[in-house]
């Protein structure tokens, strides 16, 4: 507590009293206080470490002001700051935990299609079951449908394969099927019969051992660039069959074209 | 090198865990400027409040005395040099004299304490400062080492008689012994906090 002009008479550091009161905090004071003998203005954190309120007695002039450190009226907030940091520790740790348990648990139906489709690819199941979610549930009938027409188209395929045999062994003509440069890849009975070699040793090429001449062989080599012409051809040789009998061929081939390629 | 895992579960987690602790760090700095702002503010008025508490007591007590002073003025007849005798209006103040219009020590208050009666004591400084209009006139605190070390202060009040002049009364407030100033300087909140 200060006299009007600033003096310390109350002080709880007897070693204040009778001091003069910081000029600059006097000057300070008056502007707040203003020209009203009986001002009551208060007011607060004149310094920026302390929380300061000021009150001017009106019947004497004397100022009485209270100070508390700026640390101190902070404390609450430090208590504050460990609580909500060891608070929000255990619930960042909890709602981590929940959060990947949750995720791992909604992913369940991911996983699950992972599995099923390695099952498919290997053969080991025929169709993914399908999840009660909406996203992936479209995106299974759609693989199921193409698993579906794949068979399907497989099935047609092997009963065309079967009926292409069956026309094809039932035939008294020999027939074969190369590819592009040459190599047989399928043989009719008729032809085994034939040529006396079996499908596999026709495969293999054998039927060169047959050629008889040298016309044989340029009549080979005419078919042979023929093939790579992509162009039709008929040629005629000996033959010398597997158990040694001589035979006359005839042979018409045909290119075979899909999408443009031979 | 740029990394991020492949696996799902590993991804979602991990990004979904950054953005609930960068959340919760926001959400507690936030709440904590708030708190803080908040806790400053409560304490603030708290201390005004405790301020004004303090300042309307100190007010009463200090308008007792002066009340106390000023009826001594107009009850005591100079010319008469009554003696001052204990009474509950003294008991406010650490003592009190009567000074005449001259400036000599009329009667005083404990009898023991103070200058003698007949005491010239117009060469004390308050005596030229005061102001015999004011209703009761305060001092600052002044020293005089021939009556005592603690400094004083002067709550003077002019005795009047029939528009004249008679002398003072000057109740005195010793700044180390009045209970007044020691109940305020022991005053404490918190563990630092005081006025």
């Amino acid at each position: 507590m200060t006299t009007e002009s600033g003096v310390i008479i109350a002080h709880p550091q007897r070693s204040e009293l009778l001091q003069i009161l910081d000029t600059n905090l006097q000057s300070e004071l008056l502007t707040h206080f203003g020209t009203e003998s009986d001002a009551q203005v208060v007011h607060s954190n004149f310094s920026g470490d302390a929380l300061q309120t000021y009150q001017r007695i009106p019947s004497t002039g004397w100022i009485i002001g209270a100070t508390l450190p700026l640390d101190e009226a902070m404390t609450p907030i430090q208590t504050l700051w460990r609580v909500q940091l060891i608070g929000g520790g255990i619930f960042t740790l909890i709602a981590l935990l929940a959060l990947i348990g949750i995720i791992h648990s909604q992913l369940r139906p991911i996983r699950r299609l992972q599995r099923e489709v390695s099952l498919v690819r290997q053969n080991h199941a025929l169709r993914l079951s399908e999840p009660r979610l909406a996203e992936l549930l479209q995106l299974v009938r759609n693989f199921n449908q193409l698993i579906d027409e794949n068979e399907h188209q497989r099935r047609a395929l092997k009963q065309r394969q079967a009926y292409f045999d069956m026309v094809l062994n039932t035939s008294s003509v020999g027939h074969f099927v190369a590819d592009s440069r040459g190599f047989i890849e399928y043989v009719n009975g008729a032809l085994e019969t034939i040529t006396g070699y079996s499908e596999e040793q026709i495969r293999q090429g054998q039927l060169a051992d047959g050629l008889e001449d040298s016309t044989g062989k340029q009549e080979r080599d005419r078919w042979v660039n023929a093939l790579e012409a992509h162009q039709e051809i008929e040629i005629e040789f000996k033959f010398r069959r597997a158990d040694k009998t001589l035979v006359w061929l005839h042979i018409a081939s045909k290119p075979v074209f899909d999408h443009g390629l031979c | 090198m740029y990394f991020f895992p492949r696996r799902l579960v590993t991804r979602l987690a991990l990004s979904l865990g950054i953005a609930l602790i960068l959340m919760l760090v926001l959400l507690v700095s936030l709440s904590l400027r708030v708190q803080e702002d908040s806790i400053q503010e409560q304490t603030q008025t708290m201390l005004i409040r405790m301020t004004e508490s303090y300042a309307s007591s100190l007010m009463v007590m200090l308008d007792t005395r002066l009340t106390a002073a000023r009826s001594l003025a107009e009850h005591y007849d100079v010319e008469a040099h009554q003696p001052l005798y204990f009474s509950t209006a003294q008991n406010l103040f650490q003592s009190v004299w009567v000074i005449s219009a001259q400036g000599d020590l009329v009667s005083s208050w404990p009898a023991e304490q103070g200058p003698e009666p007949g005491t010239d004591v117009s060469a004390y400084s308050f005596f030229s400062e005061v102001d015999k209009s004011a209703s009761v006139w305060i001092s600052e605190p002044h020293v005089y080492e021939e009556i005592s070390s603690e400094p004083l202060i002067h709550l003077v009040a002019s005795i009047w008689n029939e528009e004249e002049f008679k002398g003072f009364i000057v109740a005195n407030l010793g700044v180390f012994s009045t209970p007044l100033f020691q109940r305020i300087a022991g005053v404490a909140f918190g563990n630092s906090g005081y006025f």
